[in-house]
């Protein structure tokens, strides 16, 4: 039995760059892509009607920014694995990303190698992250929560807020699973499973600050 | 102001002068003619007859003694028979008993003992039935008389009570009420300058305060008739009051004047010194000589100084001067008046003292000045409250501004000293990485691998630059854990596995923006070495806090001998030294070891 290779859509619109990550999913045999864009829109309208495993979306796009498509994803499309690719990684841009819905992120200056590699582990379950996200995750979610709103310090188990430490601190996954005695992949998944619960907490925040402002009365039925 | 000051002083003494006119009214009698037996000394006196009023001090001056008068009259004549009848005497003192045909109608004080605690001093109507009188009757009076203490009897009224009652209405109102409520205003004053002392202390109200206090007391006891005390040792009080009042009322000459002469000041002193001694001698002995002597030379100075007063008003004419000017000259002619009529002349006996109502005006006077004088501090002290406040809010305003040009002072320098950094760190790092590429590039005998490799160490300074400037001041941790996810991949590319012990580290509190990068540059080029120059297997970074230390060493495990010199290790030292700290380069055999302890 032959498991069906994932599919991959591209935008990204810089040419050299996108015919880069086009060579490199073409490549791998595990993945296959689906369609590739190089701007917003046209990206946009063909999500309406088809789906895909895994979205890699630049950011600045000549007609508008990839964060637009990365929320309609996550809410429509929520078996879509989003990875945004960014220069440097910085753990600005990456939160408000995760927060958005993506499950993490790729260097434009990665190899071949690595960006195959990077689709297949986060379709198996793991997540990029570096040490500078994993200190200000850590910071962000030690915060004194928000009135009314589930603290997100609740969101972190205990191990998950070790594995993070542990990162913040400079040490890579299999150095971390030998530390816990765990296997490389429970702490890859932890990874991920924190990403997506950030993106939740995110949304629950965004609609507490909408009912706090009266934008939600608005929508009520009846009005 | 002056004007209205004077009214008052003009209708105060026209009340005073009609309160001492008085005559007797048709229907009653009066009684001035007496048959005189004294007894001074314990000395029987041959009788003698005498005209009312007899006044005890002028014709035994210094003595005292007892005396029996018999006053004879005829009966009244009367429209009815049955009407009460009342005898008036609107002064009689020290002890007496009156009898009219042998009935004793009233008695007050003992006949015997001289320096009784008790005195009369109020005049007095004794009241008795009609059918007491007959055609010819004899009302005896029996005296006490103390030396000096304005003993003596006044002309005698009797008639029906309807006539007689008025009468002494009017003298009760004059002898007992006027003095009354002149210690009740001398008290008021003294309350008044309290209050105001207690909230400024100013000389002024504090002797204002005093001398009023003691003049309600001095007035007071024109009508007391039960003293706390025999009456020597009250008299010597009395004595050594008026003097702290003489006292009182000079400091506030000198307020309102200004500084009095010198020998003018010490002559009153001088005086005022003298009178606990001779209100002592008068209190131990009875001997009010020295006591009369000073009161005398009090006077003649106090006669002085109000002719240099009025003589100093020619400088400068204010209210305040020329009301106290007044007013002294009006106690010095009361004080005189009171003097004579009290101890020479026997006709003045029934009079008034003058002392009191001019003591009033004084008051007045005095509560005048006192209020000017409050009213102008408080002026003063308002105005200088505000000029106060805005100078303070103008230091506000120049210290707000000034904070406001320091702190755009310290943005200009940090925007300055941050594009310094970035400007040096463009040179160090991707700047000669890009000239390095593009010489490699242009030279065309570098393969592409090489060029690949300085550029990506290009990009890796520039992350490194970007990861800086989010570095938390002090962060040893974050430092290091961004160094080795930064060059993990060149470091596995070399072939290194890496060895990581890094503790949790404590705040690094030399650890500025500046200080962070300086640690960030020494650990790279570190690291490069090792990667360079090493060919080693394995690269053990290893970070632990040591007391208040934090020792960070990076070792290979390569050949070694690297320790000598070069570009490279001389700006790590040059780092080091910037951040003050420790470094050591060694032979770790194998191997080298690089050791920076913060």
């Amino acid at each position: 039995m032959t498991i069906p290779p994932w599919s991959v859509v591209l935008l990204e619109d810089d040419k050299d760059t996108r015919h880069f990550f086009e060579s490199c999913v073409r490549a791998h045999a595990r993945l296959t892509l689906s369609a590739s864009f190089a701007a917003l829109t046209p990206a946009r309208t063909w999500f309406e009607t088809n789906t895909a495993d895994v979205l890699l979306t630049d950011l600045a796009l000549p007609d508008g920014h990839g964060l637009t498509l990365i929320r309609e994803l996550a809410e429509r499309q929520p078996a879509c694995d989003i990875l945004v690719v960014s220069v440097f990684g910085d753990e600005d841009t990456v939160i408000a990303c995760v927060e958005a819905g993506a499950v993490g992120y790729i260097h434009k200056d990665s190899t071949p190698a690595d960006v195959a590699q990077v689709i297949v582990d986060v379709r198996q379950g793991a997540s990029p992250i570096s040490p500078m996200i994993a200190r200000k995750l850590l910071e962000r979610l030690r915060r004194k929560p928000v009135a009314r709103v589930p603290a997100p310090a609740g969101l972190l188990s205990p191990r998950e807020s070790e594995v993070l430490e542990l990162i913040a601190r400079g040490y890579g996954y299999a150095e971390i699973a030998r530390l816990q005695g765990v296997t490389m992949h429970t702490v890859q998944s932890h990874i991920k499973n924190l990403y997506g619960k950030l993106a939740v907490h995110s949304r629950s925040e965004a609609v507490f600050e909408a009912t706090r402002m009266g934008l939600l009365d608005s929508m009520k039925p009846g009005n | 102001m002056p004007a209205r000051g004077l009214a008052v002083y003009g209708v105060v003494c026209l009340a005073a002068f009609c309160g001492a006119a008085q005559a007797a009214p048709a229907g009653t009698i009066e009684l001035d003619r007496a048959t005189f037996v004294a007894t001074v000394n314990g000395w029987p006196q041959p009788a003698q007859e005498i005209r009312l009023p007899l006044h005890w001090d002028v014709i035994y001056r210094g003595q005292s003694g007892t005396a029996r008068l018999t006053l004879p009259f005829p009966r009244p004549a009367a429209r009815t028979v049955d009407e009460p009848y009342m005898l008036f005497i609107p002064r009689i003192a020290n002890a007496y008993s009156v009898e009219l045909n042998g009935t004793v109608l009233a008695t007050a004080g003992d006949l015997q003992v001289h320096g009784a605690a008790w005195s009369a001093k109020q005049p007095i109507t004794v009241g008795f039935p009609a059918s007491l009188l007959r055609d010819q009757n004899e009302l005896t009076i029996q005296l006490r008389g103390d030396a000096g203490r304005r003993a003596g009897i006044a002309p005698i009224m009797v008639g029906p009570a309807r006539l007689v009652e008025p009468q002494y209405t009017v003298a009760y109102a004059f002898r007992v009420l006027v003095p009354w409520v002149a210690t009740t205003f001398s008290a008021l004053v003294s309350a008044f300058c309290l209050l105001l002392w207690l909230q400024q202390r100013e000389k002024l109200y504090a002797w204002a305060c005093i001398g009023e206090a003691v003049w309600a007391l001095v007035v007071l006891d024109i009508t007391m008739e039960w003293l706390p005390l025999r009456w020597h040792a009250w008299g010597a009080l009395l004595f050594a009051l008026r003097a702290l009042w003489v006292w009182a009322l000079y400091v506030i000459i000198e307020q309102v004047f200004g500084t009095r002469p010198v020998r003018e000041r010490a002559a009153v002193q001088g005086l005022l010194w003298a009178a606990p001694f001779c209100a002592l001698i008068l209190a131990m002995t009875g001997s009010s000589l020295p006591a009369r002597l000073l009161r005398t030379l009090l006077s003649l100075l106090s006669a002085i100084i109000s002719l240099r007063l009025t003589y100093d008003l020619r400088k400068r004419v204010t209210t305040e001067r020329v009301l106290l000017a007044l007013g002294l000259m009006a106690l010095l002619v009361a004080g005189v008046h009171d003097a004579v009529a009290s101890q020479f002349v026997t006709s003045a006996y029934s009079e008034l003292a003058w002392a009191k109502y001019v003591g009033m005006l004084l008051g007045l006077t005095i509560m005048w000045v006192v209020s000017k004088r409050f009213r102008l501090a408080r002026a003063e002290a308002l105005q200088l409250q505000e000029s106060l406040a805005q100078r303070v809010q103008q230091k506000e305003q120049e210290l707000r501004e000034s904070f406001e040009r320091l702190s755009q002072l310290e943005r200009a320098r940090a925007v300055t000293a941050e594009r310094e950094r970035i400007l040096r760190d463009m040179h160090d790092g991707v700047g000669a990485n890009l000239a390095t590429a593009m010489r490699q590039l242009e030279s065309g005998a570098a393969p592409a691998e090489e060029v690949a490799a300085t550029l990506r160490e290009s990009l890796d300074h520039l992350k490194l630059s970007i990861d800086a400037m989010n570095l938390p001041s002090g962060d040893v941790n974050a430092l290091l854990a961004s160094l080795r996810y930064r060059l993990q991949r060149r470091i596995s590319q070399a072939g290194l596995t890496v060895d990581w012990q890094v503790d949790e580290l404590p705040h690094w509190e030399r650890g500025s923006d500046q200080a962070m990068r300086h640690l960030q540059f020494l650990l790279l080029e570190a690291i490069s070495n090792a990667l360079q120059h090493a060919q080693a297997s394995t690269l053990t970074l290893s970070a632990r806090s040591a007391g208040s230390m934090i020792e960070i060493s990076v070792r290979d495990d390569g050949r070694g001998g690297c320790i000598d010199g070069g570009v490279g290790l001389q700006s790590m030292r040059q780092r080091a030294q910037a951040i003050g700290a420790e470094l050591s380069v060694e032979n770790a055999n194998p191997g080298t070891r690089v050791r920076i302890a913060l």
